[in-house]
């Protein structure tokens, strides 16, 4: 437990990827999970394919990949766009992902009192962040999680309930 | 800018001519041409239009670092875009056009956006999102959602093609001793350092040829350096850019197989992507010459200084007739006197006040007019340079305007050393305030940078730093060497003033730091205005360095302007990042050969060729290949499997059921270890005989489901799911080697060693019977229900039959080492045919499977525990295994978990797809009180059946109806819930 | 690339291997109370810097490795076989 020094969480990297701006070409952010492929990719509005899919697999703060990943996610790019080929990587970097034991979040208070824990989001902070703000908030100013975020706390193992919609098990990479 | 190619000057082939097309017309280039060499000799000024003003872009460098002339190549499904046309090697019909123009480069209609270029200043996208004034102001746009497509519309550089890309890229991995990138002067005298020492070198460069900046000089002779080299054991890689540096001294390289070249054989790929893994890196990747900021600083005809020398030394083409060079350093006076003696009106324009008096006679000897103590202010001229007004370098203001006129103007505010790959690697740069540049820091890992890399200059200094980088090399890989040491920083004989921007006297200039997002520096006034004042903001909000040449000519003067803004030193103001790729990479590239059909490997049974032989309709599970339905003459999917399925119950079907996972299990303690991992009791299995188990997880939810046969006091045949065989077999593994060492037991893979057939029906026996040698062994005494043994096939092939029934008819698994498959099926398969049995594939094992209630790893999602799954029973009270303490905790334990169910439709002629939500009635929402997870058209029962859960199982809702809700397929059926067991409940037929 | 020195085939591409997970845990008996295993089966370090992890060679020679690593900057301090015995013998043909 935290007062240990341990948490449910692991922190794992994620690559990410993005190409030279090009003209129009994808108006939706594409997502597939095929054999056991793990993969997204949308265009900005600047014009640049913006993709990613698989962690790294190992743990790491380095905030850089490694090369396997680059062939796997421009694989899996090429699967689903094979016009891809020519496009162009422009730039590839690696973020800290809090990867958690079940896949879901935590956002509870902890046994150290006045220490409120908001973590584990594994890839998805990005897009939860505002919605997971507000949520904070109102625990820390009413003491009392609302109802949504009731079993996303640190005490939800030793419960049983697991909220692991993948049905991967207690291993924080295979929630990737 | 009138350019053109002059005689006696350049290395290109005159004798070979070669035609290419720009913007639809032809023109004329040597052999050894780039595309931009060959268009400044045809004196074609505008080749570009940058990205948010649409101003017209000519070509501005000699290199990678290029922002203007980004071009289009090719055509159709083999169009390119964003090639830079400097490092585009020229060749015969190379078909070229512009790009983020219409209708063309020379005159675009985009341009407008620049006469509205106050409404586009930096971060003028963020500011979109607050909402179009006054309406909307502050609460967000709706309006968004309309403008959002013009901006994507009007973003973006070139066009790609939507067709596949119809070109093949291979990968390649290699090893070596010492990798050399950059073949310059340093790297040369590196790569040459290492090789006498016998070491394993490969030398790495981008061009066609080495030489590095010495391919400017005009006697350098790049063939004979490569010969030499070559002779002495180095490797050389030339059209091959590392832009990646990676753990343990591993680099990514690109190499450029036949982007140079029309001709292109069906043998080689387009590009290969090279994994090479060193044990030292030497850097000799040399340095980019920064231009100045100031007003109008874009205008085609505006190029760096020692770009003009290559075009001039190396491609025999004079950029331009009255050349204006500005400078603040030494390094533009070779390359002034060289453009004066090939022909050209030359005038220097350098910030500082006294340059030597060395220098000063050298140019006046060559008509070179010098003018000490002014700066560039601002370029006059659209579309080429007309004229360069000039201010002197330390008044504010000055009215006295000195005017040149000129077509060519030549820029040199510094050098900024090639650090890229070291910051790939973490190695944040220092500054180093005498040479005005970022130099690497202290560097960790096996990496030594040589030459103008490190902020070296002068030549023989270079050449000195890579035979010390050399020795370096040697020394770090344990050999000896003699002392060696690293020339100084620096080497300029005066030394370089600070020159970034030019202050305008309008408030309003367009003094350009990145040409290719076109930022300038009221960008970034602008930027600091709104309270970016950290250097990653900066970058984001300017978007300062994220175009194609990602900050390697504009980085430097972005800092600068911040950093007086802010008040600090450059150092002070902080750097990004750069990551890879150094130079943009083909995504074809880096996915090599596993393209289409190869994306992912396929795996096939040893009956492959024998089920499509004997008409099957293959599905994929996985990566598998596995039989869905045979089809008889005119049938349809449904026709089939329910024909399949009602022949196995009526009589007999075959089944591969070879994809399931095999594993062999050895040694005095296998017993032990199967008791440990299998939830249900396996401590006295008989010899002889199998058993179904299940694993659970550490944590107590299922794993898997399997059986193990006990062919000996030591030795086990375990079988799994096909989806978690390997998954099973890495977790035994686990628990052998990190958890239970003292275990004496050895676990060996072999789903690929054997080949399964499933064997059922009332007739399996008699089927079976045809087949043996020794019919006798299967009688229903010598092989009872679980029973396991080895014999041998009619022909003498060994097999392995185990009497296990998943379909839930009387049934055999009958195995085979996988090269006897065909000839085992052959044997059942016309024993089967003479009792009118079949062959059947997936579909109809899943309606039988489903009738019977037996669980797949569709109920074993990695969510359900043994309980739920109504498997309750095996779970041993009489032992701990893995999960045993666990599987009990908290709400596992639940009265009214979801636990399996049958499911029927209310009516009967209605359907319902997996996945489906079970509601109460009337409560149609969240996450309902349960699901389904797999249906079939029951063959049996005649309509349509399902496997699911639901809260409190079949006792809390027999003889109640509840809702299937499926909102994706638009389907709400009333339902009822049985139990599980929908077909021969009691289990009769299997024990026959 | 974080090159894996297998001590059985040698220096490869951690590509070869899988990931397993923190090898500092030790695992309860199997008769042990819930209590004991929820910590070990859930509750983590997460150390910055350097740890000890597993690896599974599973392309290679399906040793699972005890692999001391930096997560800051992915340098390997030591890697040796997981199971005692095995590596005792390793080190004896070694030391041959």
């Amino acid at each position: 437990m935290v007062d240990l020094g341990s948490l449910p969480i692991e922190s794992h990297k994620l690559q990410a990827f993005v190409t030279e701006s090009i003209k129009p070409l994808l108006n939706h952010v594409v997502v597939y999970g095929v054999g056991g492929a793990h993969f997204y990719i949308s265009q900005s509005n600047k014009g640049s394919m913006v993709f990613g899919g698989d962690l790294d697999w190992y743990k790491s703060y380095a905030q850089r990949g490694n090369l396997p990943i680059v062939q796997d996610s421009a694989e899996a790019a090429m699967a689903i766009l094979p016009c891809l080929g020519r496009i162009r990587l422009l730039r590839h970097w690696a973020g800290v992902m809090d990867m958690s034991m079940d896949g879901s979040f935590f956002m509870c208070k902890t046994p150290i009192s006045n220490l409120y824990l908001n973590a584990g989001w594994n890839y998805g902070g990005f897009k939860a962040s505002p919605a997971s703000g507000w949520y904070f908030a109102d625990l820390i100013a009413n003491e009392q999680p609302h109802k949504y975020i009731q079993n996303h706390n640190l005490e939800r193992f030793e419960k049983g309930i697991n909220l692991d919609e993948r049905g991967a098990g207690p291993d924080p990479k295979l929630h990737g | 800018m009138t350019s053109r190619r002059i005689n006696n000057y350049g290395k290109v082939n005159r004798n070979r001519v070669v035609s290419f097309i720009w913007n639809q017309k032809k023109y004329f280039g040597f052999e050894g041409d780039s595309l931009a060499s060959a268009m400044l000799a045809n004196d074609i000024k505008i080749v570009g239009r940058s990205f948010k003003y649409h101003r017209p872009r000519g070509i501005m460098s000699c290199g990678v670092e290029e922002s203007g002339a980004l071009i289009t190549i090719g055509q159709e499904e083999k169009r390119d875009p964003n090639v830079r046309a400097t490092t585009q090697e020229l060749y015969e019909g190379l078909v070229a056009s512009g790009q983020n123009a219409y209708p063309d480069v020379n005159f675009d209609l985009g341009a407008v956006s620049g006469l509205l270029g106050r409404f586009f200043a930096a971060g003028f996208y963020y500011k979109t999102f607050i909402g179009l004034p006054p309406f909307e102001w502050g609460k967000g746009t709706k309006a968004w959602m309309f403008y959002e497509k013009i901006i994507r519309k009007a973003a973006g550089m070139g066009i790609a093609s939507r067709l596949p890309d119809p070109d093949t890229y291979e990968h390649a991995n290699d090893f070596c001793d010492v990798m050399v990138i950059g073949s310059g002067p340093a790297g040369i005298a590196a790569a040459q350092e290492a090789a006498d020492k016998k070491l394993d070198v490969i030398l790495v460069e981008q061009e066609s040829v080495i030489g590095g900046d010495k391919l400017s000089d005009a006697d350098f002779d790049s063939k004979n350096l490569r010969s030499s080299l070559i002779s002495s054991g180095v490797k050389i890689m030339t059209r091959t850019t590392a832009f990646g540096l990676y753990d343990n001294c591993v680099a990514g390289l690109l190499e450029r197989v036949t982007d140079h070249t029309n001709i292109k054989p069906e043998y080689l790929p387009r590009q290969r992507f090279w994994t090479i893994r060193a044990k030292h890196i030497i850097l000799g990747t040399g340095a980019f010459e920064r231009h100045i900021a100031f007003n109008n600083n874009d205008v085609p005809g505006v190029m760096n200084a020692n770009a003009a020398k290559h075009y001039l030394n190396r491609y025999g083409v004079l950029s331009g007739q009255n050349i204006t060079l500005a400078t603040n350093n030494d390094s533009v006076y070779g390359t002034a006197l060289e453009l004066a003696q090939a022909g050209s009106n030359v005038s220097i324009v350098d910030s500082r006040f006294s340059v030597g008096n060395e220098i000063t006679e050298e140019l006046s000897k060559n008509n070179i007019e010098l003018i000490l103590g002014r700066v560039p202010y601002s370029i006059n001229g659209k579309k080429s340079v007309h004229n360069i007004e000039l201010k002197n370098s330390n008044l504010e203001n000055s009215n006295h305007k000195h005017r040149i006129t000129s077509d060519l103007v030549l820029l040199s505010g510094g050098w900024s050393p090639v650090v890229h790959l070291l910051s790939h690697r973490g190695v944040r740069p220092k500054w180093d305030n005498e040479n005005l540049c970022f130099v690497p820091d202290e560097i960790k890992e096996p990496i030594t940078v040589a030459g103008s890399a490190s902020g070296i200059w002068g030549t023989g200094d270079c050449v000195a730093s890579g035979v010390a980088a050399g020795l370096n090399a040697a020394k770090s890989l344990g050999l000896k060497t003699t002392d060696y040491f690293f020339p100084k920083r620096g080497g300029w004989k005066n030394p370089i003033q600070p020159l970034y921007e030019i202050k305008y006297k309008k408030s309003r200039s367009k003094s350009f730091i990145d040409y290719q997002h076109d930022v300038t520096c009221d960008d970034v006034r602008l930027a600091h205005r709104e309270g970016f004042v950290s250097v990653e903001h900066l970058k984001r909000y300017t978007t300062l360095g994220m175009a194609n040449d990602q900050g390697k000519m504009g980085n430097i003067i972005g800092l600068a302007v911040m950093a007086e803004l802010l008040n600090k030193k450059i150092p002070e103001v902080g750097t990004t990042v750069f990551r890879p790729p150094y130079t943009p990479v083909a995504i074809g590239a880096l996915a090599g050969r596993n393209v289409g059909k190869h994306f992912r490997a396929l795996r096939v049974t040893p009956m492959h060729r024998w089920n499509l032989d004997n008409g099957a309709k293959m599905i994929e599970v996985g990566l598998y290949q596995r039989p869905w339905y045979y089809p008889a003459e005119g049938e349809t999917l449904s026709d089939s499997y329910i024909r399949e399925a009602e022949t196995v119950r009526k009589t007999v079907g075959i089944c591969d059921v070879t994809s399931l996972g095999k594993i062999a299990i050895q040694g005095p303690d296998s017993t032990e270890f199967l008791n440990r991992v299998y939830s249900n009791a396996f401590a006295k299995l008989a010899i002889g005989k199998a058993r179904y188990g299940i694993m659970l997880r550490d944590d107590g939810i299922v794993m898997d489901d399997g059986t193990s046969w006990r062919l000996s006091e030591n030795d086990y045949f375990m079988t799994t799911s096909t989806a978690q065989a390997a998954k099973v077999m890495a977790w035994l593994e686990e628990l052998l080697q990190t958890r239970w060492s003292d275990l004496k037991v050895h676990v060996a893979s072999v789903s690929e060693q054997w080949a399964g057939a499933a064997v059922a029906g009332p007739e399996s026996r008699n089927t079976l019977i045809e087949c043996l040698e020794d019919p006798q062994v299967i009688s229903n005494d010598s092989l009872p229900f679980m029973g396991v043994i080895s014999t041998n096939l009619k022909n003498g092939i060994p097999c392995r039959i185990a009497r296990i029934s998943f379909s839930g008819e009387m049934a055999y698994e009958v195995y085979t080492a996988s090269d006897y498959a065909p000839d085992m099926m052959d044997i059942l398969w016309k024993s089967a045919q003479n009792f009118k049995g079949c062959l059947y594939g997936l579909e109809a094992l899943g309606a039988l499977r489903i009738e019977k209630g037996h669980v797949t790893g569709a109920e074993l999602d990695g969510r359900v525990t043994i309980d739920d799954a109504g498997l309750g029973k095996m779970a041993s009270v009489k032992k701990s295994y893995i999960g045993s303490a666990m599987r009990s905790r908290g709400v596992l334990s639940d009265e009214g978990r979801e636990t399996l169910v049958g499911l029927f439709p209310k009516n009967k002629n209605e359907k319902f797809d997996a996945g489906t939500i079970l509601c109460e009635v009337g409560k149609v929402n969240g996450f309902g009180i349960g699901r389904i997870t797999a249906v079939t058209h029951s063959p049996a029962l005649g309509h349509w059946i399902g496997l699911g859960f639901i809260k409190g199982g079949v006792n809390s809702w027999k003889n109640k109806e509840i809702l299937g809700s499926d909102p994706v397929r638009n389907n709400e059926v009333r339902i009822e819930v049985v139990s599980p067991h929908m077909y021969d409940p009691e289990g009769e037929k299997m024990h026959g | 690339m974080i090159r894996i020195n297998c001590p059985y085939c040698g220096e490869r591409d951690h590509s070869e291997f899988t990931y397993g997970g923190d090898a500092s845990i030790k695992y309860p008996s199997l008769d042990a109370p819930e209590k004991e295993w929820t910590e070990a089966i859930f509750f983590r370090k997460n150390i910055y810097g350097k740890q000890l992890e597993t690896w599974h060679h599973t392309s290679g020679c399906r040793m699972w490795l005890e692999v001391e690593r930096s997560t800051q900057t992915h340098e390997i301090f030591s890697v040796k076989a997981c199971h005692s015995e095995l590596n005792k013998i390793i080190q004896k043909e070694k030391s041959k």
